[in-house]
């Protein structure tokens, strides 16, 4: 009998910490009424402080594989691995989520959302989501999609009196249990190509070539049709628009941005590991090349016509779904010792931190100035008038997400098709620039129409209380920030890749 | 042709009813419009999937593939119980559940 390995606390510290708050919350919740979230918002957001503090603590320290399957020589091998690529992400999530809890304080509170719920809910996707950053083995991956997924259905179907609140949740539940049955058979399939569900172990299988080629094809064909319907890439991206449309604004910015983050990381984990197939499998190349050409193509085309904000920041994340794809084929195509590989990760997590700080101020000026799940565009019309702040707010985020220079997205592009440039997809960096040109069409529109168009008259002003902008003025400075001094930031990026796996 | 009905059924056999599982529930999704017909045909592709792990726990000699089945069959039982919640709220409201006649949320439905 080998004995049981003690358990590495520090390493679990942030996964303890959010399942401990989660917890709390709800217990809160049965005991106590807490209409306003007067106790458990600041508790929520207390254990996610923690939580990033204990992330920090990570950031520098080696790479450390919990629950290790196996004894001797498989017990390098864990079904969780805290790295500095997990720890990055996990931050990532974290960071943002704290600005979600922030933006939830008077959007619960208008819309009668009961808080206790909401907030042990809200965590509970957190910890779905530092996990999924963490996982290398394709079991914790399905099961923290899941966790993730379950928390998010019930939450886009929060807002109780409002029928879209609703139906979004049945059509994200709908499309998001269709896509985890792709998950699982494809995972199934994977685990009969190569007798394992370890990433690393998958690898070494694979490189050895005794792993079953048919098994495998099939495994990650379905593997890559769950990922795209849950990443909302085209043609995969038919829920978004909806989804992002009915629900609460504050769970929308949620999803579109820390659960792609770490979406994206458990993507990268698992195409990174089966790399030695795709160099010698044109046919799986091509599909990731054609999901990221028709995401970027699709939802900046489709974004032109869109007269709503969420429905427009929802085929915009779409497009941005598809460049940050984009890093993934890189990765998946590049050798797993070359520079490549660095530079495709480095410009996938630089794009991705970016990007969630430029859509959170996005969706956090939407959550901010809609009332009652009114978000029409028109109502933006001659806002610079009437909230000058929260006029230049979005004016930077929608400058970020066009990719203008001196932001974070200018700088991210760029490292994105340099990188896709560099491995040698010309053509698509070619798609990506022109998709840009289409995206600062719309972008651009609701910046016009916000400065330089008189506001109609039937709307009523509305008042952003001072701590509900801060968090926002946090974000424009990161994204800003990101775009003026990125060399650190970049820096960080690159080194995530040392220790991996 | 000589139809052994003795025979075990190979890895082949076992894959091939899951394959058929899920494809019957894909085409399922596809076409119907009840949302609880919806609900069971995505079920009956997870299904599917937990058939192909023991099939290859069996084939490999593992026991790993059967211990997937037991998370799995968890997941699908939570999926259950908040999409059936979802599905009382809105039929609660609506007094149907059909997917169809659900259309506030559209590209061309917008006010």
């Amino acid at each position: 009998m080998s004995p049981i390995p003690a358990l590495d606390l520090v390493a679990l510290l942030p996964l303890l910490l959010l399942t401990a708050a989660a917890m709390a919350v709800l217990l809160y919740g049965v005991l106590r009424r807490d209409e306003t979230g007067s106790v458990t918002r600041p508790l929520a957001l207390l254990s996610l402080v923690a939580t990033g503090a204990s992330l920090l603590l990570l950031l520098d320290q080696d790479s450390r594989p919990l629950f290790p399957i196996g004894t001797g020589e498989a017990a390098h091998y864990g079904m969780l691995q805290m790295n500095r690529f997990a720890a990055t992400c996990g931050l990532v999530v974290v960071l943002g989520s704290i600005v979600v809890v922030l933006q939830s304080r008077a959007y619960i509170i208008r819309n009668g959302i009961v808080a206790t719920e909401y907030f042990s809910l809200l965590l509970f996707a957190v910890l779905g989501m530092v996990l999924l950053a963490a996982s290398t083995d394709l079991v914790t991956i399905f099961l923290s999609i899941e966790l993730l997924s379950i928390s998010l259905y019930v939450m886009v179907g929060m807002e109780r009196d409002n029928p879209r609140s609703l139906e979004a949740a049945l059509k994200y539940f709908v499309l998001g249990s269709f896509a985890s049955a792709f998950l699982i058979f494809g995972i199934a399939f994977l685990y009969g190509a190569t007798a394992t569900t370890h990433l690393g172990r998958m690898q070494e299988v694979i490189a050895n070539g005794s792993h079953v080629p048919q098994f495998l094809v099939a495994g990650l064909a379905l593997l890559i049709v769950g990922f795209g319907f849950k990443l909302a890439l085209a043609p995969f991206h038919l829920w978004a628009p909806d989804v992002y449309h009915g629900a609460p604004t504050p769970i929308t910015a949620l999803i579109a941005t820390a659960s792609k983050v770490a979406g994206f990381a458990a993507l990268l984990h698992i195409v990174t590991s089966l790399q030695p197939f795709f160099v010698v499998t044109p046919m799986a190349v091509h599909v990731l090349w054609g999901l990221a050409a028709l995401s970027m193509l699709l939802g900046n085309l489709l974004g032109i016509v869109q007269r709503e904000i969420k429905r427009l920041l929802a085929y915009s994340s779409i497009a941005h779904s598809g460049y940050i794809a984009l890093a993934v084929l890189v990765a998946a195509t590049s050798a797993s010792d070359g520079a490549g590989l660095g530079r495709a990760t480095a410009a996938m997590l630089f794009y991705l931190i970016g990007y969630v700080f430029m859509n959170l101020l996005a969706f956090g000026v939407a959550t901010a100035l809609g009332r009652k799940g009114d978000t029409l565009l028109e109502h933006y019309a001659g806002l610079a008038q009437r909230e000058p702040v929260m006029a230049a707010l979005m004016t930077i985020a929608l400058f970020a997400l066009t990719g203008i220079p001196l932001t974070a997205g200018f700088v991210g592009k760029v490292m994105l098709f340099a990188s896709a440039v560099q491995a040698g997809y010309l053509i698509l960096a070619i798609i990506g620039i022109l998709s840009t040109v289409f995206s600062a069409y719309y972008y651009l529109r609701v910046v016009v129409l916000m400065y330089f168009q008189e506001p109609p008259v039937e709307v009523e002003s509305v008042s952003v209380a001072a701590q509900d902008r801060w968090p926002l003025v946090a974000c424009a400075a990161v994204v800003i920030i990101l775009g003026v001094i990125p060399a650190p930031f970049v820096h960080l990026a690159g080194s995530c890749l040392a220790g991996r796996l | 042709m000589n139809l052994d009905l003795t025979a075990t059924p190979g890895l082949a056999q076992y894959l091939g009813l899951a394959a058929i599982l899920f494809c019957t529930g894909f085409v399922g999704v596809l076409f119907k419009r009840n949302a609880i017909s919806l609900f069971m045909c995505v079920e009956l592709m997870v299904n599917a999937a937990n058939l192909a792990f023991v099939a290859f726990a069996w084939h490999y000699s593992a026991v790993d593939g059967i211990a997937i089945v037991f998370f799995t069959m968890t997941v699908a039982a939570a999926e259950a119980a908040v999409g059936l919640a979802i599905i009382l709220a809105l039929f609660r409201r609506h007094g149907h559940v059909e997917l169809e006649r659900l259309t506030l949320l559209q590209d061309s439905a917008q006010p």
